[in-house]
């Protein structure tokens, strides 16, 4: 019953002519709501709503609770406490599905699409046109559907034909044939998660005229994105969480960007004492203007002996892709490497290996380690020809066990991994006692360069604590260390140095005394490090 | 003192709990094994003489020998479907330099090896730098080497040849067949090739997870190509040896047995994603299927039925292979 009459405007809300009177009509009413997640309070007291015919942008560092909060919104996740109305009634969103009926449409960053499909049939699967005669009743109506296609993405104003198969149409076009999926659901209510991250400025006013006009038929968006520029070009209202709490709530003509970046940041947090900086040695490390298309583009960066040197940036800055081409995981298209001033191509990760180089990387279970070897043949992955016995033209063939055992079961206790044997199967261990063998595995190898992709994450305290202590070591011992991490506060305690990404580029540089929580994340969110002082890099610099 | 005493004894019967599990675990289908053995030998206790056990060997021991090969090939995650061919193949060449050709006997046995090899090293190069799933290549290469004998006997049977070419696969040392002293050795060289080189442990490392390697700096291509060039290599010697063993060689030699190759390892429990199994599996998989099928001979069981109990065989073995995977993950 409550579905029914919760079904009707949605389809109403489609067409402008049948949109309610009240001009501001609530769509979307949150209150209260709270979400847990084992061990942290995600969403605590938040209050949000929607109405007709806006954009609400929601703004938040990583980890504020703003897709926990969309989740909750899309059916994802459940909420724990709160009230959710839609168009005035009290519903509980059930599930994704539910929701879609419902009337809530989610774009998501990941598109839901499929390659060898029309864009047609992508835009009605789930729902395709059928012949009404029993006959007919089991295909498709291919002429139905396509008109249908046709007709919503002459509404979007895209030229797009309906008949071609998706692969063919790029990463902009698929996202709009996204917007058309979401839009023949005839919704009302719209979910966007950072739709122009993968998009250049052009797309993005092509999407912003697409926006407006589905905000102009009636329909609320809800918009989220890390650039805060946008916020000001498209959005009505802006709300800003941070650590799982609404901060503010404001219009959009009120909320200029320093404004935006000061609530999103809060007050700084005094940080208990950092470590004593070592005086950095010789430059270990140095990049020159390494570019790959599209993802990253003349990032220059030194890391020096016995220094900690942070890479920090918002999710989709390309912190991971610049680590993965230093380590030549992936190819990069132009830029010098050197080590220890010697320029070298380094042409595969075991060229990078020999060269001293390693790369932990950031999702552990899926690029990390084998799952399905034991403790010890984990560690030992990266030193293998180390640990040979006899040779033949200076390749290792035999293993030399005892010297295997010795020193993986130091390692292990050196580390604390705790797990009953060295012969025990990873995946049976912690994730912090996981991240801890690939540690173990570069502490094996000769390596002197550590690139250290979110070395923490998914790690209880006591792991995190001791990860750090040993990146600490490391450098105390003359190597150096790039450390890409999410959580600001752990650049800001463990870094000598920190590199800012911003959209692929470098925009500062903050040495020691410039650290702070304040600076790196006006950086990363506006691309100035603001009145915290910081050298502002600019294009000579880089030259 | 005595508590010492007494908690070093848990101890080793903790040890020997753990050992028992991992046996369990690891080699369940040692135990099926063991019981079949048990079960054949009380309805036919012939099944337990030394000349029946060599038996059994000895018509293994081809497969075997292949499924040394298969085994790097399948840890690795990848798949060899031409090494029935790859030794029909190299058993016609084998046959066919000494028939025409009149070359001694111990020449003619080493040189198809190099075709093997090549072969498989084709198919490694393409399937590593093409970037082509390996069971396809493999497919595809299982009908050329299958052409290629076709092509060099023109389609007809080489028989004829002389007896001193017979040793390899007929011969005796003692009372120990020749191929049984060879399988035996290709096993043992295998299983230390698996447990004590950086070869062996960076192919579990691929199967188990290949970008986790890759990026742990083994070169994954390069051992990949060099699993296909064993295992033809392998495939073609056990294709020489089929030829000795019947002093002839016909152009569809060994048909089909690329089947009864991973059926071993299979039941081996070696699985089929990679990254889990051995030899010691592989060696009572080839076995297992000898067993089968020649204790359903001295039982008396058709044919055809051992072909039921064989496919149900494997389908256990995998069955226990997802469950495995599914307790630990």
């Amino acid at each position: 019953m409550g579905q029914a009459s919760i079904g009707t405007p949605a389809v109403s809300t489609f067409s402008p002519d049948h949109v309610t009177p009240v001009d501001h009509q609530l769509l979307v009413e949150m209150t209260g709501i709270s979400k847990r997640f084992p061990g942290v309070l995600a969403l605590s007291d938040v209050t949000f709503d929607l109405r007709a015919r806006e954009v609400h942008a929601l703004l938040g560092a990583n980890g504020a609770g703003k897709s926990t909060l969309i989740k909750i919104l899309a059916g994802v996740y459940t909420k724990d406490a709160g009230v959710i109305r839609l168009r005035g009634h009290e519903t509980e969103i059930r599930s994704p599905r539910h929701a879609q009926e419902l009337g809530i449409a989610t774009i998501y960053q990941e598109y839901n699409l499929v390659p060898d499909l029309s864009v047609a049939e992508n835009i009605c699967l789930g729902h395709l046109p059928k012949g009404s005669s029993p006959l007919t009743k089991f295909i498709v109506s291919r002429q139905q559907m396509n008109r249908h296609a046709e007709r919503i993405l002459r509404d979007l104003q895209v030229d797009i034909s309906p008949t071609i198969p998706l692969r063919r149409l790029g990463v902009a076009k698929q996202q709009m044939v996204e917007i058309a999926k979401a839009l023949s659901l005839e919704s009302g209510i719209y979910i966007m998660d950072e739709p122009t991250a993968a998009l250049s400025s052009k797309e993005i006013e092509e999407l912003f005229r697409v926006t407006r006009s589905m905000r102009d038929r009636g329909c609320g968006v809800v918009y989220i994105s890390h650039r805060l520029e946008e916020v000001g070009m498209l959005a009505d209202r802006v709300t800003v969480m941070r650590d799982g709490r609404c901060v503010d709530t404001l219009a959009a003509e009120n909320a200029p960007t320093s404004r935006l970046v000061q609530l999103m940041v809060g007050h700084s947090v005094e940080r208990a004492a950092r470590h004593p900086g070592c005086a950095p040695g010789a430059k270990l490390l140095s990049v020159d203007r390494l570019s790959r298309k599209g993802i990253f583009e003349d990032v220059s960066l030194d890391i020096c002996e016995g220094e900690v040197v942070g890479l920090a940036g918002l999710m989709g800055s390309g912190r991971t892709e610049v680590a993965r081409a230093i380590f030549a995981a992936d190819r990069a298209d132009s830029g010098e490497i050197s080590v220890r001033g010697k320029p070298i191509r380094v042409k595969s990760p075991n060229h990078a290996v020999r060269e001293g180089l390693c790369y932990l990387p950031e999702d552990r279970k899926k690029l990390g380690l084998v799952l399905s070897s034991s403790v010890r043949d984990n560690i030992i992955l990266a030193s293998l020809a180390r640990f040979c016995r006899f040779r033949i033209a200076g390749k290792g063939i035999w293993l030399d066990q005892h010297r295997i055992r010795k020193e993986v079961v130091e390692r292990v206790k050196s580390l604390d991994i705790k797990t009953p044997s060295i012969g025990q199967f990873v995946e049976s261990l912690s994730g912090g006692n996981q991240q801890k063998v690939v540690v173990a595995r570069w502490l094996c190898s000769s390596a002197r360069i550590f690139l250290f992709d979110e070395p923490t994450r998914g790690v209880d305290v006591n792991a995190k604590s001791e990860i750090y202590s040993l990146v600490r070591t490391l450098a105390a011992e003359g190597a150096g260390i790039l450390l890409i991490s999410s959580e600001v506060e752990e650049l800001v305690d463990a870094c000598d140095r920190i590199y800012i990404l911003r959209q692929g580029r470098i925009v500062a540089e903050l040495l020691r005394d410039e650290i702070s929580k304040e600076a790196i994340l006006a950086a990363a969110l506006t691309g100035t490090t603001g009145e915290d002082g910081g050298r502002h890099r600019t294009q000579k610099e880089d030259l | 003192m005595g508590q010492t005493s007494e908690t070093s004894a848990q101890r080793t019967g903790a040890h020997v709990k753990r050992a028992v599990q991992t046996l369990f675990r690891e080699y369940s289908i040692f135990f099926i094994f063991l019981l079949v053995c048990v079960v054949i030998t009380s309805i036919r206790p012939v099944f337990l003489s030394v000349d029946n056990i060599f038996n059994v060997i000895r018509q293994v021991s081809m497969i075997g020998i292949m499924s040394v090969g298969m085994t790097f090939v399948i840890l690795s995650a990848d798949i060899d479907l031409s090494v029935g061919s790859v030794a029909g193949l190299c058993g016609a060449l084998t046959a066919g330099v000494i028939a025409r050709q009149g070359l001694p006997p111990l020449v003619a046995i080493f040189l198809p090896l190099p075709v093997a090899a090549l072969l498989g090293w084709v198919m490694g190069i393409i399937i590593t730098k093409a970037k082509v799933h390996s069971f396809v290549v493999s497919l595809g290469m299982m009908s050329i080497a299958r052409g290629l004998a076709l092509v060099y006997t023109k389609g007809l049977s080489i028989g004829n040849l002389p007896k001193e070419f017979g040793a390899l696969g007929g011969g005796m040392v003692g009372p120990i067949p020749i191929p049984v002293i060879i399988f035996a050795a290709f096993m043992i060289l295998g299983y230390l090739v698996l447990t004590r080189t950086p070869y062996g442990r960076a192919i579990y490392a691929i199967g188990g997870n290949q970008e986790a390697a890759r990026l742990s700096g083994i070169k994954v291509d390069r051992y990949r190509i060099m699993n296909f060039v064993i295992c033809s290599t392998l495939a073609g010697f056990a294709g020489i040896i089929l030829a000795s063993r019947t002093r002839s060689a016909w152009p569809a030699a060994a048909t089909g047995w690329e089947l009864d190759v991973i059926t071993a390892v299979i039941i081996g429990g070696t699985s089929f994603f990679g990254g889990r199994g051995g030899m010691v599996g592989t060696l009572i998989g080839a076995l297992f299927l000898g067993v089968l099928r020649n204790g359903a001979n001295l039982i008396g069981v058709s044919p055809f039925y051992q072909q039921i109990l064989i496919g149900t065989l494997v389908v256990i073995a995998v069955v226990i292979d997802r469950l495995r995977q599914r307790r630990t993950a």
